[in-house]
This record gives structure tokens, C-alpha cells and sequence, in this order.
């Protein structure tokens, strides 16, 4: 297909552009055919992109081979061609055939780097898509990217909440009315200086706020006691956990509390799912 | 508002895309890489073979991009690397540079360079080779004396089991971490790519890839709720066990 020729004016020349008529022909011919045959491949490998048109004449082709392989436009940014002259050296009586190869080579990755450009999709890149080889088909990305949290962290987590249940199962009975209404009714996201929450607890509306905030303290010096070799981050989030398990338990049992129906009625409330009288 | 990407969602999103990015390239590679016969040679092993006639050009300067010459006709790509160092005694670290556009792993630096063959150098399968027995190579190009010293800090980074700086965090590769993850196979044909070169210059000892940790600081290691030792164990009216969480 090509000549020893026209592949050594083609080095002394530097580019295909600058060669004469019939060798700028022919290496650019050769050119097409691989970059036609690689794109074949890779379509019947792809299975569905078979049907995409892949309109790349023969001058783009060559194009493609030399812009992707030169690391600059000297002398010194084209020793790949040195290289596939060097590689043929091997074995003087296959040299066209193997500078023919080695070209095809070079065209492969040019290919690859123009499928890249041109017909990748990664910005719709599904996490739970299945990896396209055939060898980790069973794996998605998601499997291969690293959690968001160490593991640790979350069993962590879980152990956390846990021991935050059994603290607010213990701690629950020791509150008195005005508290759990308080510790609801700011969780739930209500102002502790509402007149109807002031109500419902049957205290003034400063006293409210007052009691509440020696209710948490007494849960925190409780915590800290209990756990006297943690840190004040953990403590703060045991603290956390704690409030959001015994505002559940209060919750399960609004219905008990005096006064609790009007307080519902005037905020047109409904009692939580799994409040008795719910 | 610049979004950061060293940290937090915006550093797992930028690490998705980029491991989403070279999964997308390997895949493309392996559709194209079915070797027909005139392709695949059998010619004269490394070191067997007759070297080209025409010698390399130039002494070896830190900072030169190299192409070495080819080991004999089964080579079947263009293998670039990077001089970092020249040591007293004259030996050096070379690095090569990877095919692919993206960074695989958090031993590879994408350099920004626009050159596709200078795209991504890797870190991890640098060879420290001895005075005067460096592959024969040509010297392409010459790293500005910037991109030089980013590559030596973040090498020696590397070498030392370190996290990279974080303004070179951006440019790694996502952490590996599962045990069938394709990059594997894609380290191990990058190691054989390199050794017909150096046969007598392993790889640096610390593992490539996911030597990082996912996190840049990594708390120490702690048991789940589990208090720590106390110099006093028995129990006190203010440190009463029975609330101890027990795993």
C-alpha cells in the first residue's frame, strides 16, 4: 500500500502537507483505511454506536496522526517518527511492514483520542450504570469510588444512637411536665415564649424558656458524668442524639399530657404517628 | 462563590468525574486494542536485540522529556518520561508519562499540559536509574523550571507515603479501593510497559494508587463507642459503668 520511499520523504519533510502530490496520496490513503478500520472495531465492540456515522476523510486522518503524536512542532517534538524507524531497524527485511504497524499503532491511539473528544457521554455518567468491560461487568461506579464516610464513622453513628435510646430511656422519667413540653415544643420548632405552649405547661412564659435550658443542662452534666473520658464533640453529640430519642419517647406519649388537645386544637396540630390517640 | 473541590462533596464529585472520565478511556482502549496478526511481532527479546544506528542525542538533564528509544519491534507504544533528578552520583529518577488524558490513581498528576503524550505523568512508576545505564532516549522537550519543582515536591510526596499538597490534590487521580477495580490491571500493564526498559530498576517500594488515604487527615483508628482506657478502672459514684456502651 505505501513504499519505503514515500515513508522516508515523509520524515525529512516533517509533515505530510509538505511532501509532494502522489506521497501525500498514499500516506494519507493508508491513513484513512486504519482510522476506517480502528472506528469499525471499536463500533462493533460498542454494539450500539455501530449505527453513529464516523465522516472522517482521508486528509483528517493523517491530521489526526499528527497532531496527536508530535510534542511540538521542532524537530525534537517529531522523534516519533525516529522512533518507528527505529523500531523497523530490528528486522531490516520486514521494515515497511513494520513501519506500517507502527504507524497503525500511533493511529490507534489518535483514534482513541478522537472517540474520546468527540463521542464520550461522562458527563451522563450513571453511578449505578454498569461498567462497560466485560471482566467487572458485575460492578458499578458507585462500587469503585470510596464512601463518602469512613465505615467506621458509620457503625460509629449507629453505636452512637444506640447508647443515646438507653440515655433517654433513663433520663425520661426523671422530667417533669413543664420539661418534656418544653423539650417537645422547641424541637418540634416552636418559641418557648408562645403564650399557648406557656399554657399547655402551666408556667409563665419566662419560666418556660428557664426551664428548659436547666433541662438540657441537667441532661449534658448527666452525659458528661456518664462519659467522663469523651470528648466535648462526642459529648455535644450524645447530647444530640439523646434530645431527638427522648423527643420521640414524649411524642409517643403526647396524648397523656393535661391540656394537650386545646394546645392542638389552637395550632391545629395532628398528634404524631405512633402519639397514643393518634 | 468558587467551589472547592479539596474538600467535601466537592472533592467526591470531582474524583466521580474523573475516575468516570479514565473508565470511560480503558474501555475505549480495550474495544481498540484487539491486535490483528501483522501488529503482534515476535522479534528479538529486550536486550537481544541491535540498537538503532543512530545514537540519542544529548547528555541527560534534569527536567528533560524524553522518548526512549524503542526496545525492539514488539514495542507498541510511545513511551515519554520525565527526568527529575541527576544525584552525585549520577543516578536519577525517571517517571513516564501515562496514555491516557485523565489521572487513574492518586499516584498521577495531570500536568496541564495540552500535549496529549504530556498529558498525566505518573508518579508511581518512577525508576531510579544508576549512572550510565539510563535507556537510550531522545530529548523531545524541556519541563519550565516550575512545572519541575511541582513535580519533584509532589514525587517526593509520593515517595514518602504523603498526601500531595492540596493545591496538586485536584490534579491526582481518585483513590483505589476495591479489590477488582480495573485500574489494577491498568497498573500492572503499565509496569510491564516500562520493564524491557529498566530491568534492573524495580518500582519505588510503596504501593502505587490508593496509598492515600480517602481522607487527607485520617483520624486515628477507634473501636465504635468504645471509651477509651481509663488509669482508673473501678467504678466511681461519678463514673458509673453501667452506662458504658459495651460493642
Amino acid at each position: 500500500m505505501t513504499s519505503r520511499a514515500a515513508w522516508q520523504a515523509w520524515r525529512a519533510a516533517c509533515a505530510v502537507d509538505l511532501c509532494d502530490a502522489e506521497t501525500a496520496a498514499m500516506l494519507r490513503r493508508f491513513g484513512a483505511v486504519r482510522f476506517a478500520r480502528l472506528l469499525e472495531r471499536y463500533a462493533g465492540e460498542s454494539g450500539g454506536l455501530g449505527r453513529v456515522s464516523f465522516a472522517v476523510d482521508a486528509r483528517e486522518a493523517w491530521h489526526l496522526l499528527e497532531t496527536h503524536t508530535q510534542v511540538g512542532r521542532t524537530r525534537a517534538g517529531k522523534r516519533y517518527k525516529d522512533w518507528l524507524f527505529a523500531r523497523a531497524r530490528y528486522q531490516p527485511a520486514e521494515w515497511l511492514r513494520l513501519v506500517e504497524a507502527g504507524a497503525e499503532l500511533l493511529l490507534r491511539d489518535a483514534v482513541r483520542e478522537y472517540l474520546r473528544r468527540e463521542h464520550l457521554t461522562v458527563f451522563m455518567e450513571s453511578l449505578h450504570q454498569p461498567l462497560g468491560d466485560a471482566a467487572h461487568a458485575g460492578y458499578t461506579l458507585e462500587d469503585l469510588l470510596p464512601s463518602p464516610g469512613d465505615p467506621m464513622d458509620e457503625l460509629a453513628e449507629r453505636e452512637w444512637r444506640e447508647v443515646a435510646r438507653r440515655e433517654a430511656a433513663c433520663f425520661f422519667p426523671t422530667l417533669s411536665a413543664p420539661e418534656r413540653i418544653g423539650l417537645w415544643a422547641r424541637l418540634q420548632g416552636f418559641n418557648l415564649t408562645d403564650p399557648d405552649v406557656a399554657q399547655w405547661a402551666g408556667v409563665a412564659k419566662s419560666m418556660l424558656s428557664c426551664t428548659h435550658r436547666a433541662c438540657v443542662e441537667r441532661l449534658c452534666r448527666h452525659l458528661k458524668r456518664a462519659y467522663p473520658d469523651e470528648s466535648p464533640t462526642i459529648w455535644r453529640l450524645l447530647a444530640q442524639r439523646t434530645l431527638e430519642a427522648l423527643e420521640a419517647l414524649i411524642g409517643a406519649g403526647l396524648a397523656k399530657e393535661k391540656r394537650v388537645t386545646r394546645f392542638m386544637k389552637k395550632k391545629q396540630l395532628v398528634y404524631p404517628v405512633g402519639a397514643v390517640g393518634s | 462563590m468558587k467551589r472547592a473541590v479539596n474538600s467535601g462533596p466537592g472533592r467526591a464529585a470531582a474524583e466521580r468525574r474523573r475516575l468516570a472520565e479514565w473508565l470511560a478511556e480503558w474501555d475505549l482502549e480495550q474495544r481498540l486494542r484487539a491486535a490483528p496478526a501483522e501488529l503482534a511481532e515476535g522479534g528479538p527479546r529486550p536486550g537481544q536485540g541491535r540498537h538503532p544506528s543512530r545514537p540519542p542525542r544529548g547528555d541527560v538533564q534534569p527536567g528533560d522529556i524524553r522518548l526512549l528509544v524503542p526496545f525492539g519491534p514488539d514495542a507498541d507504544t510511545l513511551l515519554y518520561m520525565a527526568v527529575l533528578t541527576q544525584e552525585a552520583d549520577g543516578a536519577g529518577w525517571w517517571l513516564p508519562f501515562a496514555r491516557f488524558a485523565t489521572p487513574a490513581v492518586p499516584g498521577e498528576l495531570a500536568l496541564g499540559l495540552r500535549v496529549p503524550a504530556l498529558r498525566v505523568l505518573c508518579l508511581w512508576n518512577g525508576r531510579r536509574v544508576a549512572a550510565g545505564v539510563a535507556p537510550a532516549s531522545w530529548r523531545v522537550k524541556r519541563m519550565t523550571p516550575r512545572q519541575l519543582a511541582w513535580t519533584v515536591q509532589a514525587h517526593a510526596c509520593h515517595l514518602a507515603g504523603h498526601p500531595p499538597p492540596p493545591e496538586l490534590i485536584a490534579r491526582s487521580g481518585p483513590p483505589l479501593c476495591h479489590p477488582l477495580d480495573p485500574r489494577h490491571d491498568y497498573l500492572d500493564a503499565e509496569r510491564r510497559r516500562l520493564d524491557p526498559y529498566f530491568p534492573l530498576a524495580a518500582p519505588a517500594a510503596n504501593a502505587p494508587g490508593g496509598c492515600y488515604p480517602v481522607s487527607a487527615t485520617a483520624p486515628p483508628e477507634r473501636l465504635a463507642a468504645e471509651p477509651r482506657i481509663s488509669y482508673n478502672p473501678s467504678p466511681t459514684p461519678n463514673n458509673p459503668r453501667q452506662h458504658r456502651p459495651s460493642i
